[in-house]
């Protein structure tokens, strides 16, 4: 039989064909592969699930392998005071551990740049480069997150590389946002939405929730915790702003909200995960950091390395966590380095310049 | 005309005016209204929800749903119905309406034994009219008593018995700003 006698012309039924295989295209595009993993972590009922794909769970593994520790040379010999010059902080180490360290050092956060990174070779003592100044603040950040925010980082700890994984300078860190104030015609005040940005997960939530929660103390808490209205003058614009925060904790810890919260009741601390302290105290420690640490290296920096606004690169969650529920997946490497748990003491504290 | 449309339309505007105007002076905040755009307008809902303690625990808020989702239900089986009997002359429903035909009869019928109940030829729209204005109505009273007389929907519903307490299964946990010592 001549094909070209039947009902329809067989462009009709190619084109059928066609829209058929770009419908089942376009079906699968919602699909995620391979099928996500779910792992009951509350209640039968309650959507208390953590979801991870296999996949994804690999590569950040892979990107989150804590380096090797040079062993320890031992606290024998003179101190590293007696023998440097201009050794402010870790003075009391062995010159042996102290060489460990700068070694460690170099290639936690400058590999390719070498010791002269921070040192204006061949005067290692000498402070003139900025990258020195700030990498003496930093070890004694890196001390105090260990022996003040335990609450946070527990015994874990933290070292230079938990942040700065073989870079200069941190993979995430935040500037303020330039807060344009006026949208396009009417709008009026945009507060950062209508911007899809990746630090709120490319939603359109107020795209910079670090100027008031980790610098500022803006109040963070807008549920009702009340069945009756009782006080809480907290507005839907406010839940933006937090919910803006939450995003992005979601995102550089790589877990869903009932990570810490029991979503059926946001506000109720009883029935929420344990996880949520920790996290609530992590806040705490971003603003803590950003305000005695980073903000008052903003003179020292160079302008090259300051946000668009002029102002001093900050750190969120995701400048330790990097997509991992923990940094580096919870590898203790801190312990390796007990110089950098401590404090240095108080008659030792440099100030920023 | 009757004055159905003018009617229906009153409805959505309703909506449109709790949101943006009434309810923002009832709880004396701009900060409170849906801004514009199309994906900031959708996370204020997440926001709202997030706000007063999850809004499906909000009745008007379910009844807004089952007229929303009811209309297009009813939409979709009344067009299903009218373009299946078309042959028989159905989509001439007015006519249909004061002089049943078999179109009529047919349709009716299938609705009855299908489900056990059938509408009419007139008694269709007049559902489907209901249906669609009640869904913004029923709506509107749920965003307007949402702040203004209940902060939270979920404690409201536990507090009346229409959402089940859960066993705590979590180790006893405070809030941490409450406990001394802490940092703020």
């Amino acid at each position: 039989m001549n094909p070209n006698t039947t009902h329809s012309p067989r462009w009709m039924s190619r084109m059928a064909k066609g829209l058929g295989l770009a419908l089942v295209g376009l079906v699968l595009a919602g699909c995620e592969r391979p099928i996500p993993e779910t792992v009951q972590s509350g209640y039968r009922g309650t959507g208390m699930v953590q979801v991870y794909n296999a996949r994804l769970l690999e590569v950040k593994t892979e990107k989150n392998q804590p380096p090797v520790a040079i062993p320890s040379a031992g606290s024998d010999g003179p101190k590293a005071s007696q023998v440097y010059k201009n050794v402010k902080v870790l003075g009391d180490l062995s010159v042996g551990d102290f060489n460990r360290l700068m070694v460690s050092m170099t290639s936690w956060v400058a590999p390719n740049e070498g010791c002269a990174y921070c040192h204006a070779l061949p005067n290692f003592q000498d402070d003139t480069k900025y990258t020195k100044v700030v990498a003496r603040r930093m070890v004694e950040m890196t001390q105090h997150i260990n022996a003040d925010w335990q609450p946070h980082v527990a015994k874990t700890g933290v070292t230079c590389y938990t942040c700065h994984r073989g870079e200069p300078v941190p993979n995430a860190i935040w500037f303020k946002a330039d807060p344009q104030p006026y949208g396009s015609n009417f709008i009026g005040d945009k507060t950062g939405q209508n911007s899809p940005s990746p630090v709120v997960n490319l939603s359109s939530l107020p795209n910079d929730p670090f100027t008031p929660f980790l610098l500022g103390d803006q109040k963070i808490r807008v549920n009702g915790s009340t069945a009756l209205p009782s006080g809480n003058r907290q507005s839907i614009k406010q839940a933006e702003w937090t919910y803006g925060l939450m995003t992005h904790m979601s995102t550089s810890l790589g877990v869903n909200c009932t990570y810490c919260h029991n979503t059926q009741s946001f506000q109720n601390w009883e029935n929420s995960p344990p996880q949520r302290v920790t996290a609530w105290h992590g806040i705490r420690m971003a603003r803590d950091l950003n305000l005695t640490y980073m903000e008052p290296l903003t003179e020292v920096f160079p302008a090259h390395r300051k946000g668009p606004m002029g102002d001093v690169a900050k750190l969120n969650c995701a400048t330790c966590h990097q997509g991992a529920y923990k940094p580096l997946n919870g590898a203790p490497m801190a312990k390796d380095f007990p110089e950098l748990l401590k404090p240095a003491l108080a008659a030792s504290k440099v100030a920023a310049k | 005309m009757g004055t159905h449309i003018a009617w229906a339309f009153a409805a959505a505007i309703w909506l449109f005016l709790v949101l943006g105007l009434f309810r923002p002076i009832l709880m004396g905040s701009w900060g409170e209204a849906v801004p514009y755009g199309i994906f900031s307008h959708l996370d204020w809902t997440a926001a709202f929800s997030l706000r007063y303690g999850n809004l499906f625990y909000n009745p008007f808020h379910a009844l807004s749903i089952v007229f929303l989702y009811g209309s297009a239900l009813l939409f979709a089986m009344h067009g299903a119905t009218i373009l299946a009997v078309t042959r028989f002359g159905g989509e001439r429903e007015i006519e249909q309406i004061t002089d049943r035909g078999t179109a009529s009869e047919r349709a009716a019928l299938f609705w009855r034994w299908t489900m056990g109940f059938n509408a009419t030829m007139e008694s269709i729209h007049r559902w489907a009219w209901w249906f669609a204005v009640l869904c913004p109505i029923t709506g509107g009273i749920g965003i307007l008593l949402t702040g203004t007389v209940v902060d939270n929907w979920y404690l409201w519903a536990i507090k009346h018995g229409v959402a089940p307490p859960y066993p705590e299964i979590f180790p006893a946990m405070a809030d941490p700003a409450l406990s001394t010592g802490v940092k703020p």
